[in-house]
């Protein structure tokens, strides 16, 4: 606004000039074109200012309220499990997101593309709440000490920082998308598969905002499969994710609400061992997960030491599913196991994909009060094989295995084991998102663990997907397409010009 | 204004700068769609969002002659000395521009339907970026006729609006320019600023700057978020430039030199 | 029809039309005349609307152009000193264009082009490029511009300017044949043209009005006004003071001499005639008479002539 006053400023001043010259000049009989020319240049100015206040208050009022994102997957626009929880925070609530890069240009075909929009959307509609700077370390260098000044975080180029208060947290661009690692093992390369940009910087808000109800310890050094994944499945229940590596000296920590034992490729030391059945015994919540693919010479024989406290055991073999309708693969290693009636109604799936599973098994035993659940199960055609002299072969039983089971003893003292890592490990989660119903189930295993009432879960978002067939784009299709698009028509076009031009030249 | 609009209308395509426009148009869409469609996708949204930035061309091209040559000419003298509202050449001569641009665009449509025939998708994002095309080719079109309103040569009319609408185009940049410029300035340590409010105060000067831009303002239809006020704002501003336009001619009857 | 009423223009500092009144009977055609920069174009573009005037009035059939543009614009057809041709378009084409500016019933539309082709001649030419066409032709398109909408005024400017003997004939033909029912006005810096077409003439120059009178009155002004061009053979000043001798002439001027051939403009105070006596006074000499005629006023001569009152020239 201040600048379209400027400009009037100037304007008027000179007409004022003018008009003075004139007035001492002229008879007063030429003041009529005078009055067109203050009326002329008034009403332009008028007009001016007014579409700029107009469109300030109209921006101001129905901004927001005359949005409407129709887009299938709402990309670049936060979803009202973001909006209610920034309009549940305090009015004075500041919440800093900081780029520490130059603001990214040109987004197209970068993940940025996604990132940006988003987060202008966030500082949009929070009400002052959320504020987005670009802060690039290398022109001020000052900035990490200024964000972090006793160097909690370790804090980069290319990072975005969340930081309110004194509780700052950290994001790299790469790990707002879920990427398919069957791509990644295979070929090497990242392919994304699923937005989660708006679940990453939601989830870091709540984590530097709400004061997490439950934490969670998973044991690392086990060679497990990485699991950020599921610490932003936790975390979007309020759950602290801490890493618990494997020692001569373990011990769990007193304020351990659920241990996790995501995908170890070896057994757990003995001393873990011993540590975990006194934690199960006193009460403790674990989960295990693990399978038949990198491990496939472990036979766990301390972690089912563990799990024989409950009644349960992992056993030495791998499932194939041999119903046509059920396997997925050839050979039956991946397949849809069977949610049951107990849980079918937690997941929007009645079956769920399974791959390279171990069967997890009831095991007589006389402990007393132990209540022992199958979750998924195969169907009654399943066979199991094993490693007999480093090679996989296939045993002659067919039957019904557990994937995953259940067992709460008299202290209350809760695991869940699971067979495979579909649950658990990032390999899984990152390559189906966070709408999968896998993810669903896992979800709610932990709500039912820790009793998590409150959460906040945002969907991961499928991105948009341009693609055509692909015969077309390869076959000589192509060529006719430029041969229309590039000569025939541009080319047309000249001619026809040429010949109009040429044709009236002479008329 | 309808014998304007036909007047101007028929000449693009008597005089053949009208076919000229379209083989333009026609060439370039086709090659961003051609090459998109080789590589396997097809965003026509961001085929669109692309060709905007060739109405840096196409539009001092369509708007230069509307009005400068008809100073030239001294045709103009018709609009004065018969029984014609100034303000119906005005919307006549922008109507005849935005036609222009309307039938151009039929190339896109075919395009589209081909990718649709091809399995490929046409989205929320690509209505959206549609709907800014015209918009922001309404805001350029009152823009250059501006531009062709001020003076009697084509070619300064043509300069103007390419330098005017090349300004809008870099408007987010720009605005990011003195941003950082401002920062790094005040930065110094004689100043002995906060650097948050510092950073703070840049920020909102980029965003006072973003604010005046139509194409930040509508970045977002492409991929599908639609909204009403950037709509508004880009007809506004179009409605401004069509205002001063008429303004300009009106100049006659007041103006002593 | 049309009253002009105090007009003043003003560029800058100097006015271009500096308070001009006058009346235009309904009917009439009026000649507008004055030297090149007497404020002829301006105050027609005035009364036209496509300036507006500094002050003062004009009223169009009781509109005021100002006030009441369209009314008053609907009333006029107006061909400007360059006439507001586009070159890339037919004749026909134009026509049909400018009948849309001026809102011709569709209906009519065909008949009056045609019958408007017809009366310029340029029937013929219809389906030409403007561009294409010849001075002459182009001159003709812009008189058939303006009388498209069948306008009860015409307001042309300098309309022959430029074109050959043959088309100024045919142009003040047309313009004969259109004063029959129009009112027209006619600017021109041609005297004789003006007194062969108008009814009455309004004489501007230097912004201001210098007379209005009708035709015949003018012409009554001019007849007293008489200057002899004389070529003989002999010797040039014994011709001279034999010719500075007769009673009524009051200069004699040398205009151009040849060895022996001599041309001289002769003044003349009164109305008398003194040609033959200058034929008696050659013969009496035996100075053979090679051309005796009287030569036309120039316009600057008029307006001398009637600012100052007086008769005769240098």
């Amino acid at each position: 606004m201040s600048k379209t006053n400027k400009n009037k400023q100037v304007v008027e001043s000179a007409v004022s000039k003018r008009a003075n010259e004139d007035s001492s000049k002229k008879s007063a009989t030429d003041t009529r074109f005078k009055s067109l020319k203050y009326y002329a240049i008034g009403l332009s100015l008028i007009v001016i200012v007014s579409v700029f206040v107009l469109n300030a208050i109209f921006d101001g009022l129905f901004s927001k309220s005359l949005t409407f994102d129709l887009s299938g997957t709402a990309q670049n626009t936060i979803s009202s499990v973001t909006q209610n929880y920034l309009d549940s925070l305090p009015a004075e609530t500041e919440i800093r997101i900081v780029g520490l890069m130059d603001k990214p240009e040109s987004l197209a075909g970068t993940p940025y593309e996604y990132i940006v929009p988003l987060l202008d959307d966030y500082a949009f509609k929070s009400n002052g709440k959320v504020t987005v700077e670009y802060i690039n370390p290398k022109t001020y260098p000052t900035i990490i000490a200024q964000l972090d000044p006793d160097s909690s975080s370790q804090i980069s180029d290319g990072m975005y920082v969340i930081k309110c208060g004194d509780r700052i947290t950290t994001l790299i661009p790469s790990s707002c998308f879920t990427y398919d690692q069957n791509v990644m093992a295979q070929y090497g390369y990242y392919l994304p598969t699923s937005n989660v940009v708006e679940s990453s910087f939601t989830n870091a808000i709540v984590a530097v905002t709400t004061d997490m109800s439950n934490k969670a310890y998973f044991i690392t050094g086990l060679q497990e499969d990485p699991h950020t994944s599921f610490s932003n499945i936790l975390s979007s229940l309020f759950i602290e994710s801490v890493d618990l590596p494997v020692s001569d000296s373990f011990a769990i920590p007193e304020d351990c609400d659920l241990l996790i034992l995501s995908g170890p490729n070896v057994d757990i030391p003995t001393n873990v061992a011993d540590a975990l059945i006194s934690f199960l015994s006193n009460g403790g919540k674990l989960i295990v997960s693990t399978d038949f693919y990198y491990n496939s010479a472990e036979h766990f024989n301390n972690l089912n030491r563990v799990l024989n406290s409950m009644n349960l055991n992992i056993d030495y073999s791998l499932i194939s599913e041999n119903d046509p309708s059920y396997s997925l693969v050839d050979g039956g290693f991946e397949f849809l196991g069977t949610v049951t009636s107990d849980y079918a109604s937690l997941v929007s799936s009645p079956t769920l994909r399974v791959s390279y599973a171990r069967p997890v098994r009831q095991i007589d035993s006389t402990l007393p009060n132990i209540v022992v659940t199958p979750l998924i199960y195969s169907t009654q055609n399943a066979s199991l094989s094993t490693v007999v002299d480093e090679q996989l072969t296939s045993g002659s039983v067919t039957g019904q295995f557990n994937i995953a089971m259940k067992a709460v003893n008299g202290s209350a003292g809760t695991v869940y084991v699971f067979g495979t890592n579909n649950f658990t490990s990032d390999v899984y989660i990152s390559t189906y998102g966070f709408n999968d119903a896998n993810v669903e189930l896992t979800r709610e295993v932990v709500r039912g663990m820790l009793n998590v009432n409150s959460s906040i879960i945002v969907d991961s978002k499928t991105f948009a997907d341009y693609s055509i067939n692909d015969n077309l784009s390869t076959g000589s299709g192509v060529s006719v397409l430029a041969t229309v698009f590039l000569i025939v028509i541009p080319f047309g076009f000249v001619v026809t010009a040429a010949v109009v031009y040429k044709k009236r030249k002479n008329l | 204004m309808l014998a304007i609009f036909k007047r101007e209308f028929s000449m693009y395509f008597k005089t053949a700068s009208g076919y000229i426009a379209f083989a333009i148009f026609a060439f370039l869409s086709g090659y961003i769609f051609v090459s998109q469609y080789a590589s396997g996708k097809v965003n026509i949204a961001s085929e669109i969002t692309n060709l905007r930035s060739f109405f840096v061309v196409l539009i001092p091209i369509v708007t230069m002659g509307l009005f400068s040559e008809d100073k030239k000419r001294g045709t103009e003298v018709l609009y004065y000395t018969t029984p014609t509202n100034i303000a119906s050449v005005v919307i006549g001569k922008f109507l005849s521009a935005m036609a222009l641009f309307g039938i151009m665009f039929i190339n896109v449509l075919v395009q589209m339907f081909i990718t649709v025939c091809s399995g490929g998708v046409i989205d929320a994002g690509t209505m959206g970026a549609i709907v800014v095309y015209f918009f922001l080719t309404a805001l350029f079109v009152a823009l250059g006729l501006f531009a062709s309103a001020v003076t009697d040569s084509q070619i300064i009319a043509a300069i103007f609006s390419f330098l005017i609408i090349l300004l809008i185009q870099l408007t987010s940049t720009i605005s990011a320019l003195i941003s950082s410029t401002f920062n790094s300035f005040l930065s110094a340590k004689v100043f002995n600023i906060d650097p948050e409010k510092l950073s703070e105060f840049c920020s909102n000067v980029e965003k006072f700057i973003n604010w005046f831009d139509p194409l930040s303002k509508t970045k977002d239809f492409r991929y599908g978020v639609f909204s009403i006020s950037p709509l508004f704002y880009c007809a506004c501003i179009a409605g401004l430039f069509l205002f001063l336009t008429y303004q300009v001619l009106e100049k006659k009857r007041w103006t002593q030199s | 029809m049309i009253e002009i009423n105090n007009l003043v223009k003003r560029y800058g500092n100097t006015r271009a039309v500096n308070g001009i009144s006058f009346t235009v009977n309904d009917g009439e055609v009026l000649g507008f005349l004055g030297p090149n920069g007497a404020g002829k174009s301006t105050t027609m573009n005035i009364i036209t609307g496509y300036l507006s005037s500094t002050s003062g009035s004009v009223l169009v059939d009781g509109h005021d152009i100002l006030e009441d543009p369209v009314a008053a614009k609907k009333n006029i057809g107006y061909l400007p000193e360059l006439p507001p041709l586009y070159f890339d378009m037919t004749v026909r084409e134009y026509l049909n264009f400018v009948c849309d500016l001026k809102k011709v019933p569709s209906s009519e539309r065909k008949a009056q082009i045609n019958k408007i082709l017809s009366m310029v001649h340029i029937t013929d030419y219809a389906d030409r490029l403007i561009g294409n066409l010849s001075k002459g032709y182009k001159q003709r398109v812009g008189m058939a511009q303006a009388m498209v909408g069948d306008p009860k005024i015409l307001i042309l400017d300098e309309p022959t300017v430029g074109l050959d003997p043959t088309q100024i004939q045919e142009i003040r033909k047309l313009i004969r044949a259109l004063a029959q029912n129009h009112t027209i006005i006619f600017s021109s810096h041609i005297l004789s043209e003006v007194q062969e077409v108008c009814d009455r003439v309004v004489i501007i120059n230097n912004g201001k009005v210098a007379a209005v009178q009708p035709i015949s009155d003018l012409s009554k002004k001019l007849s007293g006004y008489t200057r002899l061009l004389l070529s003989f053979s002999g010797p040039i000043k014994d011709v001279s003071n034999a010719l500075r001798s007769i009673p009524g002439i009051t200069s004699v001027t040398e205009r151009v001499s040849n060895v022996d051939i001599h041309e001289v403009e002769i003044s003349i105070d009164s109305s008398t005639d003194v040609r033959s006596s200058i034929f008696y006074t050659m013969v009496r000499g035996n100075w053979p008479i090679l051309e005796l005629r009287s030569l036309d006023p120039t316009l600057e001569e008029l307006f001398l002539s009637i600012t100052s009152g007086k008769q005769g020239g240098k």
